[in-house]
């Protein structure tokens, strides 16, 4: 009798490894091994905005349950970005698990072909909020033109933001935040260059007949500069520390059918 | 008498052994049918909208690009054979085919800026996309489904509960069954595996 325990023994743990190694093999993607909800392996997004997205991620899954999580990895192991991004929020269960209300704001920042790639995933339970298009749209204004002059930070934080706001808005909660400034395009517009040359005029003209209000124009000539940058957002002060207060991750169980939109950039 | 008990016994266990085999296979096999099902939904559903959405497109593209006939037929060609498949496989050749046709589409919109421009042609195609996303989720769902039941199928006793209560064997979605023939024609449908 006892053998045969021995041997049943054997056999079970026998295939209890088979089957875990099974299931680890399948899997190569990353585990959510960072704190909170930015999970940054590429490291690219400066800990100011993880804290700052960390604290409204929070504050919105316990309002609404649903879950927004960023992922930057260096590669996505051969994959494109929407099926890793299914992938990930299938494996991580982002959202709920009833609501299936996770979102996943995937990048990419690998150097090798297709490895600059990038997909918003939306649990089937926020397909109604956030369809494809309106997804598309967030990329094209907002993440793409800032992840191509390395505004990272920017990218993910109006993404994010802009995402926040209709799933907040979707749960009736009010605790929207500020809508994001859109990056200015690329170069410059003819308005700011037809601006820029009166200016040069004024201020010619006036060093030209030995003026001494050369100051107010250049303050107002830096106010033209500024304007292309990034307002950032201050949690203030106190809120600092809060960032850190929770502990790892806790994935709801939700699951995503494929929804969301995706760019190379 | 005593005689007649220790057969009958026998008997009614051997019975009841069987249906302790059988009864939990059966509903298994029951189970397996029903997900197999509820995924193939799921598959059909997206490709539904899929060919809800390329009129759409095809009338958008013609504002700008009208002369661009070639793809056009291409597309509505394609959409009418999916259109008109009923089996899964027939759906995946025809599928791929579609998207093969898009993908074209887009480098033929290459050359008219204001079309890829225009802020409706990138809302559908981001629509496309995304359901070209979800089928290609839906068919790894129900490949997954349909490999499982043909697995509990196909094992004893299933096979034998199979026969008896006519459990078909399903297909899967692929446009290729054989995956060890090469494709001649690569349609450029960008599923992951």
């Amino acid at each position: 009798m006892k053998k045969i325990t021995l041997v049943l023994g054997i056999l079970f743990t026998g295939v209890f490894f088979f089957i875990t190694s099974a299931t680890t093999q399948a899997a190569t993607l990353p585990k959510p091994e960072q704190e909170g909800y930015v999970q940054d392996f590429a490291n690219v997004v400066s800990k100011d905005t993880k804290e700052e997205l960390n604290e409204l991620s929070k504050n919105l899954e316990i309002a609404t349950g649903a879950q927004i999580y960023i992922l930057t990895v260096d590669t996505l192991d051969g994959l494109d970005a929407a099926s890793y991004g299914t992938k990930i929020v299938r494996a991580w269960g982002i959202g709920s698990k009833e609501k299936n209300n996770g979102v996943l704001i995937l990048a990419s920042f690998g150097d090798a072909e297709g490895d600059r790639d990038l997909h918003i995933t939306v649990g089937q339970g926020l397909e109604g909020a956030l369809p494809d298009a309106k997804i598309g749209r967030i990329l094209d204004e907002y993440m793409v033109p800032n992840l191509k002059v390395g505004n990272y930070d920017a990218a993910f934080s109006s993404a994010y933001k802009l995402i926040y706001n209709i799933v907040a808005e979707e749960y009736n909660w009010d605790g929207t935040v500020d809508k994001p400034v859109k990056p200015e395009e690329e170069g410059l517009s003819p308005l700011s260059i037809i601006i820029i040359v009166i200016l040069f005029l004024i201020i010619y003209s006036i060093f030209s007949k030995g003026g001494g209000g050369s100051g107010g124009s250049r303050g107002r000539r830096r106010r033209i500069y500024d304007y292309g940058g990034w307002g950032s957002f201050n949690s203030g002060g106190p809120g600092r520390s809060s960032g850190r207060s929770f502990g790892g991750f806790n994935g709801g169980g939700g699951s995503s059918a494929g929804g969301g939109a995706g760019r190379k950039w | 008498m005593k005689k007649l008990v220790t057969p009958l016994i026998i008997i009614v266990v051997i019975i009841g052994v069987l249906a302790m085999m059988i009864v939990p296979r059966y509903n298994k096999l029951v189970n397996a049918d029903e997900q197999v099902d509820s995924k193939y939904a799921q598959i059909e559903n997206q490709l539904q909208r899929r060919l809800d959405l390329i009129p759409n497109l095809v009338n958008t593209v013609k504002g700008y690009a009208n002369h661009e006939k070639e793809i056009m037929t291409d597309i509505a060609e394609s959409r009418s054979k999916l259109a008109g498949a009923n089996t899964p496989q027939d759906q995946a050749i025809a599928n791929d085919q579609l998207t093969g046709a898009l993908n074209r589409l887009l480098v033929v919109v290459e050359k008219y800026p204001d079309l890829k421009a225009d802020a409706n042609f990138r809302q559908l195609m981001d629509e496309l996309s995304g359901t070209e996303n979800r089928i290609a989720v839906a068919r790894e769902d129900y490949n997954e489904e349909v490999n499982s039941y043909n697995k509990l199928r196909r094992a004893f006793p299933g096979n034998l509960i199979a026969g008896m209560f006519n459990f078909e064997k399903k297909e899967y979605f692929k446009a290729n069954p054989n995956a060890k023939d090469a494709p001649t024609v690569d349609f450029g449908g960008n599923d992951s595996k």
